[in-house]
């Protein structure tokens, strides 16, 4: 297990650097100079800027200087906000959307299990049709427009949470503890995965249900309830695990959007701006960034995967 | 899956779809969309493109009124909505019967007639005073111009902010009268209008185009890439298709989704370059699934007879095995088409899709979203196309799977 582990750390390290070269390569081949709408000043100091940033080097020599950078670890500073260095813009904004995104992964499993067991132990009557009918309204609505109206609703006709902002917001009023602000964005993040979830875990239960082992157990004369908790509940949860990796994925992307919807200054905003602004070095250290937690989140998945499914882990094994 | 994925078997599969309603409901629902989208704004009383400035967002099917003025300054007809009308008509009374001392000294429209909308044409009238502000010594500072359109929230509130002799006329009080007439107009949108008066049915269906064609070029192109990348690893075996489909399973692990918006902020924007974006993600699953087929079908007898007969790899790859492998292709792109479209709107939504000249579900559903607390139906009527749409597809994937599944055929 811990080689397998190590084995697929160490895979990952040439996947980023092929990461990291690619991305590199697209953006310097891109039209666009990162201080090309900056106000009028005068050629001596943009080109003082420009050496400073080591911009005026040829692309080779910028390509060394990057690769040895991030060995480091340190991308170094933003040309969009000066000042900051890539790792304290990760740093500081990254636990923001962390704060609302684990809460709406969390989310999505807590609604989409139970809707997708419920579905399946109800197959072919009107409670799988209602869950089912819900999964698929979910998956059909973008997160975009979902967002508007959750916050519509609870914000607007209930009032009983922000329907904007961000934590720093509560200061401004006593109505809305900073907890508050956490909850209609996972809630809106959540729900698209829930549905997929849902989807998953109702399939994977039907299937369960009709497999062999399960005719067994009932033949020992176990009783429905343990059959269900103990042998078929775990085994049909393996393609909702399977999907934890993707759908990991997709929520970093997703929080963008809630993050455009709510306001909120996490690390997504950062990366569509510095993309716009041409902001090389911000740009180059958040694709990296990401690339690594996907790429360490999916081994985690891989990893509690061989934990629940005794195949997978014998395989690891040898 | 594959074993009894005979030929004879395949060719049924479009007979047993046709034979299976959900199917069919879905497949004739989305059919009617895609149809509606490219033919019904052709025909519709209303260009999507023709703006209305002045009738601004409109609720559907309210009634539109004209705002004629006979002898006014603009000479142009304004079209108003049935509330905005009521409003007018309501400040016109206001501004002739109100209190009219500072305003329109010894003029006797007071007397006019209170006019309502029911009647068949409807003449208000109001005055548009421009007052003259003085600074303390005297000296007129500017005229303040009081307009028909501006003057519901300001007139009253003005005349009675400026102290008495400081508003002063400039010429008779009379000449400042104006008569409009509010007539019913015949227009009535079926969806109300947006935000610059376009008709917001047509808009959508408009914008529909856009969206279904993206989702089904970008799928197209994902699954050609899938069909020849796992097609070849499929056929090669070996070593070959090992490294190949471990490249796969890397790509699996990337945030492939921030590559497509890299590739849409850095390059000039085109709608070609979102087919391509788009479709380089979408094709993983496709190669899987066909590497799959293939390995299965390449032990077939009928590959054998192909490579007695002395036919070329191409040959037999092109013309014998992947024509057997689409089935289960077929049904994962339409749950790609899906997909897509919603990929579209979400980059759309974030300023990166197509650009505002043209128009797609994902702009109009991000505009819709913005001003969903004011006019609700901006919102509304796309997303209930955008929804139907994605909903009709789903099904239809999901219907195509279960009928190809051995499990459920039983």
């Amino acid at each position: 297990m811990a080689r397998f582990f190590f084995k697929r750390l160490l895979i990952s390290i040439p996947v980023l650097f092929v990461v990291a070269s690619i991305t590199f390569f697209l953006i310097r081949a891109a039209p666009g100079d990162p201080f090309a709408d900056e106000k009028k000043i005068p050629e001596e100091s943009r080109a003082e800027i420009v050496a400073f940033y080591g911009l005026d080097l040829p692309v080779w020599q910028q390509y060394l200087r990057f690769l040895a950078n991030l060995a480091r670890l340190d991308p170094g500073y933003s040309y969009s906000h000066p000042g900051y260095s890539v790792t304290e813009i990760i740093s500081t904004h990254f636990p923001v959307t962390m704060a609302y995104a684990i809460p709406g992964f969390l989310l999505a499993l807590l609604i989409g299990i139970p809707l997708g067991s419920i579905a399946a132990l109800r197959h072919g009557k009107p409670g799988d049709w209602v869950a089912s009918g819900l999964a698929m309204i979910g998956i059909c609505l973008p997160t975009f427009v979902i967002g508007p109206l959750l916050a519509l609703f609870f914000g607007g006709v209930l009032g009983i949470l922000p329907s904007v902002g961000w934590m720093s917001a509560a200061q401004f009023s006593d109505q809305f503890s900073p907890i508050s602000f956490v909850i209609l964005p996972a809630l809106t993040l959540a729900i698209l995965y829930a549905a997929f979830v849902t989807r998953l875990s109702r399939s994977g239960l039907i299937e369960t249900l009709r497999a062999d082992y399960i005719r067994t157990a009932r033949a020992k004369g176990l009783s429905s309830r343990r059959i269900l908790w103990r042998h078929a509940l775990p085994m049909s949860l393996l393609p909702v695990i399977n999907f934890l990796g993707p759908a990991l994925a997709g929520m970093l992307t997703g929080s963008f959007v809630v993050e455009t919807l709510f306001n909120i200054p996490g690390l997504g905003q950062f990366f569509i701006e510095a993309a716009i602004a041409r902001d090389y070095p911000l740009l180059l250290g958040l694709v990296v960034f990401y690339a690594a937690l996907i790429l360490f989140l999916n081994l985690m998945v891989d990893l509690l995967q061989a934990a629940l499914n005794p195949r997978i882990r014998e395989n690891i094994g040898r | 899956m594959s074993g009894d994925l005979a030929p004879e078997e395949t060719i049924g599969i479009g007979r047993r779809v046709l034979r299976h309603p959900p199917a069919v409901a879905s497949l004739v629902a989305f059919l009617l969309i895609a149809t509606a989208c490219w033919i019904v704004p052709a025909f519709w009383t209303y260009d999507p493109n023709e703006t209305r400035l002045s009738l601004g967002p409109t609720a559907p099917l309210t009634e539109i009124y004209e705002l004629t003025s006979p002898r006014g300054v603009e000479e142009e007809t304004r079209l108003i909505d049935a509330k905005r009308a009521n409003r007018l008509i309501e400040n016109g009374q206001l501004a002739l019967l109100g209190p009219a001392e500072p305003r329109a000294p010894g003029s006797d429209l007071e007397k006019a007639e209170i006019p309502t909308l029911g009647s068949p044409d409807t003449t208000i009238a109001w005055i548009e005073i421009p007052p003259i502000i003085r600074n303390a010594s005297g000296n007129p500072i500017r005229p303040v111009w009081i307009s028909p359109s501006q003057v519901d929230p300001y007139f009253e509130e003005l005349a009675q902010s400026l102290p008495e002799g400081m508003a002063t006329l400039p010429a008779p009080p009379e000449s400042y009268v104006s008569t409009y007439r509010v007539e019913k107009t015949p227009l009535k949108f079926l969806a109300g209008t947006d935000e610059l008066g376009r008709d917001l049915f047509t808009r959508t269906l408009v914008g529909g185009r856009l969206s279904i064609a993206v989702g089904i070029a970008a799928t197209l192109v994902s699954v050609t890439i899938g069909i020849l990348y796992g097609g070849i690893a499929g056929y090669a075996g070996g070593r070959l298709d090992s490294l190949m489909m471990r490249f796969v399973d890397i790509l699996y692990a990337l945030p492939f989704l921030i590559f497509v918006i890299l590739l849409m902020v850095v390059f000039p924007r085109s709608l070609l370059l979102l087919f391509i974006a788009i479709g380089a993600v979408e094709w993983l699953t496709t190669a899987r699934i066909v590497r799959g087929e293939v390995l299965a079908l390449k032990k077939l007898p009928f590959v054998d007879a192909a490579r007695c007969l002395g036919l070329p790899h191409r040959t037999i790859l092109l013309r014998h095995i992947l024509p057997n492998a689409l089935p289960p292709v077929i049904v994962y792109a339409t749950l790609t088409v899906p997909t897509v479209i919603l990929l579209e709107s979400v980059l759309s939504f974030l300023g990166l899709g197509v650009q505002p000249p043209d128009s797609s579900w994902g702009v109009l559903l991000n505009e819709g979203a913005e001003r969903m607390q004011a006019y609700p139906w901006l919102l509304i009527v796309p997303a209930t196309l955008f929804a139907a749409t994605l909903l009709s597809l789903n099904f239809l994937g999901d219907s195509l799977r279960d009928l190809l599944d051995p499990k459920s055929r039983r």
